[in-house]
Parts: structure tokens; C-alpha cells; sequence
């Protein structure tokens, strides 16, 4: 079964990037634009990894990863914050609600792949 | 800490620094600032505004970024690796004020001002010039892509201490 990779952003750019990023990869890759609706497409998809943004309408991925946290199925999904947001503060926050990683905006797509890899298996899709 | 700290010289290296960047490392583009009066005079395309608002409990401001439309064209096919729909253009562009902002931000975190974003405004239409007032600091700096040719864009940073 493909790994499943949720991506949580406002940011259509953001979201279309990782989608063109994750493109060769035999993996399915769902869509959310603030924390809300990250919430409900990891209860109902059950992602392998989210890739979350902290700075949205509705809930910031803060508020969101409280959740997940208050969540028996989603506790343990890992996470890789990927934000403009670079303070110590949201950066103590985060790691003490146990993100996986943190990437900060602007960023390489390469060093994002590198640290996807490291938490799901990423099989390059057999050519036509 | 002093509110001396945030002066606009400093604000304006911040800016820069912040721009190359995400320039350098989103878009692979090298940009260069551009020290002659009003290079937008030989701008015809329309000019895309993006704005972010930074607020705090010590200061409040704003990012301006105005490209060119040719020049968020170009951003948006780097980026996404299609031509893009308008609105797709005009988030490419609300992304990477946004990014810039981040990098204004985390600069004046670390002088002691923390402070949170917006979300990105996006608007199209004439070069605006923010007003500097006497309370606020404002750098206002004009860019050009390295090789491709004379076409200018605008970064504008204002930020307001607020009194304590």
C-alpha cells in the first residue's frame, strides 16, 4: 500500500508544490487548507505523514497538532513543519508536541524530500 | 533593549537579506538592488501587491512586495512548473511576500520585538509608496532579476514601535 502524505496549508502554492515534489513517488497525497480541515482528512485518511504549515485561517497548525495530540488514532502520525514561522517559541512548542521535524520557508524541495524519506518509504512510480 | 535597535538602515539590510534569499532559494533567481531614482518608470506591465501585516505587542508593520505581472508569471512557472491560472499567480506571488515576511519577522524576534503574521493580500494595479510618518520606520528598496534585463520590482517594510 502507497504511503499516505497529507499536506496542511493555506497556501495553494505550497500545497501544488509538494504535489509536483511527491509527483514521482508511488504515494497518495491528500490536500488540506487550514487546521480544520486537517483534521478531518487525517480521522478519515489515516496519513503516514503530514506536512503542516503553521500560520492558517480557521486553526493554525499549532491548535491542530493539540488535537491530534488529544487523538488516540492520530497521536503518533508524524509530523514535518513546514513555515514562514521561524521563532524559538513556536519552535519550543512544536517539538515539545512532537513534531518529527521543522522546515522553514523558503526552502529547497530537495531538503524537504530528504526529511520525508527518513519517515515514509518514497518508491519512484515505474515509467510507462 | 532598546527601541534604538530598529533603526531604518538596519531594516533595510533585513529586507534585502530576506529577499535574496527566498529569491536564491524558491525561484534560483539572483537578484540585484537597483540604486537609480524611480526604475518603475520603464515598467509598462501591471504591477502585482502583496502584502503581509506583522503585529506585536511592541510593534505593528507590514511587508509590500510589487512585481510585475511578467515577473509573478515567471515566480509562478518556476514554482509550480505550469504557466498557472491568474489565481494561481497572485498566490505565488501572496507566498513569497509571505516567506519574505517570515525572515523580517524571525530578524525582529531576535531584537527583542516578537510579533505575529497575517495572511497574504493580494492586489493588482499602480506602484503604491507607502507614507513614512514620524513614528514609523520605512525602507522602500527596487530589485531586478539578474539577466532579465531592466525590469524593476519593489519591496516596502514598515514597522511602528509602539509605545510602551
Amino acid at each position: 500500500m502507497n504511503p499516505k502524505i497529507l499536506s496542511v496549508d493555506d497556501s495553494k502554492t505550497i500545497r501544488m508544490l509538494l504535489k509536483r515534489l511527491f509527483l514521482p513517488f508511488e504515494c497518495d497525497l491528500y490536500e488540506a487548507g487550514d487546521g480544520q480541515e486537517g483534521l478531518e482528512v487525517a480521522a478519515r485518511e489515516k496519513p503516514n505523514l503530514i506536512i503542516l504549515d503553521y500560520n492558517m485561517p480557521v486553526m493554525d497548525g499549532v491548535t491542530m497538532l493539540r488535537h491530534m495530540r488529544e487523538n488516540v488514532e492520530l497521536k503518533r502520525t508524524p509530523v514535518i513543519m513546514l513555515t514562514a514561522e521561524a521563532s524559538p517559541e513556536v519552535i519550543a512548542t512544536v517539538a515539545r508536541l512532537g513534531v518529527r521535524d521543522y522546515v522553514t520557508k523558503p526552502f529547497e524541495s530537495e531538503q524537504l524530500l530528504d526529511k520525508a524519506t527518513r519517515i515514509v518509504t518514497l518508491d519512484l512510480r515505474p515509467t510507462a | 533593549m532598546t527601541d534604538s535597535i530598529i533603526v531604518t538602515e538596519d531594516l533595510t539590510v533585513t529586507s534585502g537579506r530576506a529577499l535574496r534569499e527566498v529569491f536564491s532559494k524558491q525561484l534560483k533567481l539572483e537578484i540585484r538592488e537597483l540604486l537609480e531614482k524611480d526604475p518603475f518608470s520603464a515598467t509598462d506591465s501591471k504591477l502585482l501587491h502583496a502584502s503581509v501585516s506583522i503585529n506585536g505587542e511592541r510593534i505593528s508593520g507590514s511587508v509590500l512586495l510589487q512585481v510585475p505581472e511578467t515577473l509573478a508569471h515567471k515566480a509562478t512557472e518556476i514554482m509550480l512548473g505550469v504557466a498557472g491560472s491568474p489565481e494561481e499567480i497572485r498566490d505565488v506571488t501572496g507566498e513569497l511576500c509571505n516567506m519574505i515576511s517570515g525572515r523580517v519577522k524571525a530578524e525582529l524576534h531576535s531584537s527583542g520585538f516578537p510579533a505575529t503574521l497575517g495572511t497574504p493580500t493580494v492586489s493588482v494595479g499602480q506602484r503604491i509608496f507607502l507614507h513614512q510618518r514620524s513614528e514609523t520606520k520605512l525602507c522602500s528598496t527596487d530589485w531586478s532579476v539578474e539577466g532579465a534585463g531592466k525590469e524593476a520590482f519593489n519591496l516596502q517594510v514598515q514597522i511602528r514601535i509602539i509605545p510602551s
